[in-house]
């Protein structure tokens, strides 16, 4: 009977692996994608989902089993990255001026995407997080809040304080490019 | 930046993904890590919680404490003795009772004989060893060992197979003991608890010293009572010498013991309660007079006879021919049983070969029922307390033959299980106790 028991525990195991497999390769793109909007690194955004795959799958029988897995991933991946972002020996250093690449002037899609990301790097992680769900992700504000967990008024907040600070960063004096418009 | 520029920035941004570095073999490997800490984490916290669940259902039926009440000392916290694996026979001689067996703890009164599944172990000089254990009606005896380094060998063979009204209650009693691979011992003295371990760990059984002080179902007969009754002997099989030393004397007896740490036999003689202890051979008495020892304390209670005298023993049908340095079966009137061979004092198998400094056999004593289908167990025992169970069988031909084996009480009896001394009773004739079928043997 054990061995009976230990055979149907390891067909059982096999069968989720494989659904957990599944899930990834269709999946892992989009998270990868997310991680680098969050961090703007991809071996840092590979980390995070590798560990963000490591924690759905050691939940993974009773995620499976609630239904689409996307949220709770979602959600752990997004808390990794607060988490990394809030350990000292990760902490932004405040620069005085932007790195070299940022104000290179480079044209086409490599520049927006650098001048983008420059940009990101420069709004608070909490706000950045809200803005990567929010329109990268096409959360709502309800679904932001529940991955983020926090309240529906704190996401708008947030989402208001990140648009300007990434408008901020990507357009330091909107003065000067106004009256250069005129 | 509005929002539909911001979600085709996002999408630009990672066009062009860097090369994929998730090791998918890692993350399953990690997961599964994760799974058993939360399974051990899971359990650990419902094992956390029904013992704060006990903690606050103990607690509640005590007086509350106050702030001042100074904490119990650390040695007081811990009233559970540390487990001791035995590794001497003598860390387990004597009387233990069961408490648990199988699994199940073990209800005083049930079964017909003891009453309670009993287990003895006793040693010979320290180094020959035997144990007794009854699943409360019939018993196993054997041999045991135990190494220095705490394991447990035992073997052994039925001892009795006596007619019982119910199957055995605790056949796991003896079963324990052949499959036990460590004796745990925890406490000491009359406190102390036994617990037998099979080869994985697991407990087979668990005892406690027999506590005769605390045993209703035990008689107590003093030098003034007459003959003390085969139940009020047999209580004191297998305990310590010094605690049966304790009991007799609290009975009105007067034991001298010097071998305290000796598993002891006791019988009544000529008015005598004689404790053997089993370390030296030499046999203590507790005699009323408190004397001592009587080197001429040569008949029994069951068995008075001169030399060549035919006698019955007890009226059961048993005759025995006592000779002057031995006996010899005789065949019971008119039973067609050929003489069998006469037991002397230089029997090869008489454990106590010691020429003249030993007697003769002076008593042979059936203690146990007749079974229906006619097998039958017979003690036999010498004046000077050596004994041996014999388990009589029905063999090809209708023919009768008895194992002997050793009592585990027995002072330096031995046996050799591959050549059972059978001989010394095979021509003897039993007659059932309402004396209506007679058996021969041989």
């Amino acid at each position: 009977l054990r061995a009976k028991a230990d055979r149907e525990d390891g067909r059982v195991r096999k069968q989720g692996e494989a659904d957990f497999l599944g899930w990834v390769s269709t999946s892992r793109d989009g998270l990868r994608k997310t991680a680098y909007l969050l961090c703007g690194d991809w071996f840092l955004a590979d980390d995070l989902v590798q560990d963000t795959l490591t924690r759905l799958y050691g939940a993974w029988g009773r995620i499976a089993g609630s239904g689409d897995p996307g949220p709770y991933a979602r959600k752990v991946l997004v808390n990794l990255y607060l988490d990394h972002r809030r350990r000292p020996m990760r902490r932004e250093v405040p620069l005085a001026e932007l790195p070299d690449a940022a104000v290179e002037q480079t044209n086409g899609v490599d520049g927006d995407r650098d001048r983008l990301m420059a940009g990101l790097a420069r709004v608070p992680s909490g706000q950045r997080a809200v803005l990567v769900l929010r329109y990268w992700e096409d959360l709502s504000i309800e679904q932001t809040a529940q991955a983020l967990g926090t309240t529906p008024s704190n996401v708008r907040s947030q989402a208001s304080r990140g648009l300007d600070a990434l408008r901020a960063a990507l357009d330091p004096d909107p003065m000067t490019t106004a009256e250069e418009s005129l | 930046v509005i929002d539909t520029d911001l979600k085709e920035m996002f999408a630009a941004a990672v066009a062009q993904p860097d090369v994929d570095r998730i090791d998918t073999g890692a993350v399953l490997r990690g997961g599964r890590r994760r799974q058993r800490l939360r399974t051990a984490a899971t359990v650990g916290s419902v094992a956390a919680v029904l013992v704060l669940a006990g903690s606050l259902v103990v607690n509640g039926t005590r007086e509350p404490e106050t702030f001042t009440r100074p904490a119990p000392p650390a040695a007081t916290a811990s009233a559970t003795p540390e487990p001791q694996i035995a590794t001497s026979p003598s860390d387990i001689v004597g009387r233990w009772e069961a408490v648990e067996l199988d699994g199940r703890p073990v209800v005083a009164g049930e079964g017909l004989v003891e009453q309670r599944p009993i287990l003895y172990f006793a040693t010979l000089n320290g180094s020959d060893t035997s144990w007794s254990g009854a699943g409360v009606c019939n018993a196993f005896v054997g041999t045991f060992s135990i190494s220095t380094e705490g394991d447990f060998r035992a073997q052994g063979q039925p001892g009795t197979f006596r007619a019982c009204r119910q199957p055995d209650t605790y056949p796991g009693n003896p079963a324990a003991v052949l499959a036990a691979r460590k004796a745990v011992i925890r406490g000491t003295g009359m406190a102390a608890t036994l617990t037998l371990l099979d080869a994985q760990g697991n407990a087979l059984a668990t005892y406690k010293r027999f506590d005769w002080t605390t045993d209703s179902t035990v008689p107590h007969a003093g030098p003034g009572d007459g003959t003390p009754s085969d139940a009020y002997l047999r209580s004191y099989v297998g305990m310590l010498a010094a605690d049966a030393a304790d009991r007799a004397e609290a009975d009105g007896w007067k034991p001298q013991v010097r071998n305290p740490g000796d598993a002891v036999d006791l019988a009544f003689q000529e008015g005598r309660l004689r404790l053997f202890t089993d370390g030296t051979g030499v046999v203590r008495e507790a005699r009323p007079d408190g004397l001592g020892p009587d080197p001429n304390a040569a008949t029994s209670d069951v068995i008075t006879a001169k030399p060549d005298e035919v006698v019955d023993v007890d009226g059961t049908g048993l005759r025995l021919r006592v000779t002057a340095d031995g006996f010899c079966e005789e065949s019971a009137p008119g039973a067609d049983v050929p003489l069998g061979p006469c037991r002397t004092a230089g029997d090869p198998n008489d454990p106590k070969n010691e020429g003249t400094s030993h007697g003769a056999w002076g008593k042979v004593q059936v203690l146990t029922g007749w079974a229906p289908d006619g097998t039958v167990s017979v003690v036999a025992s010498t004046q000077d307390g050596t004994s041996a169970v014999g388990t009589l069988v029905r063999v090809k031909g209708g023919s009768w033959l008895a194992f002997f084996v050793v009592l585990p009480w027995t002072p330096g009896a031995v046996v050799d299980a591959s050549n059972p001394p059978t001989s010394d009773i095979q021509s003897l004739t039993f007659t059932t106790a309402d004396g209506q079928t007679k058996r021969p043997i041989g």
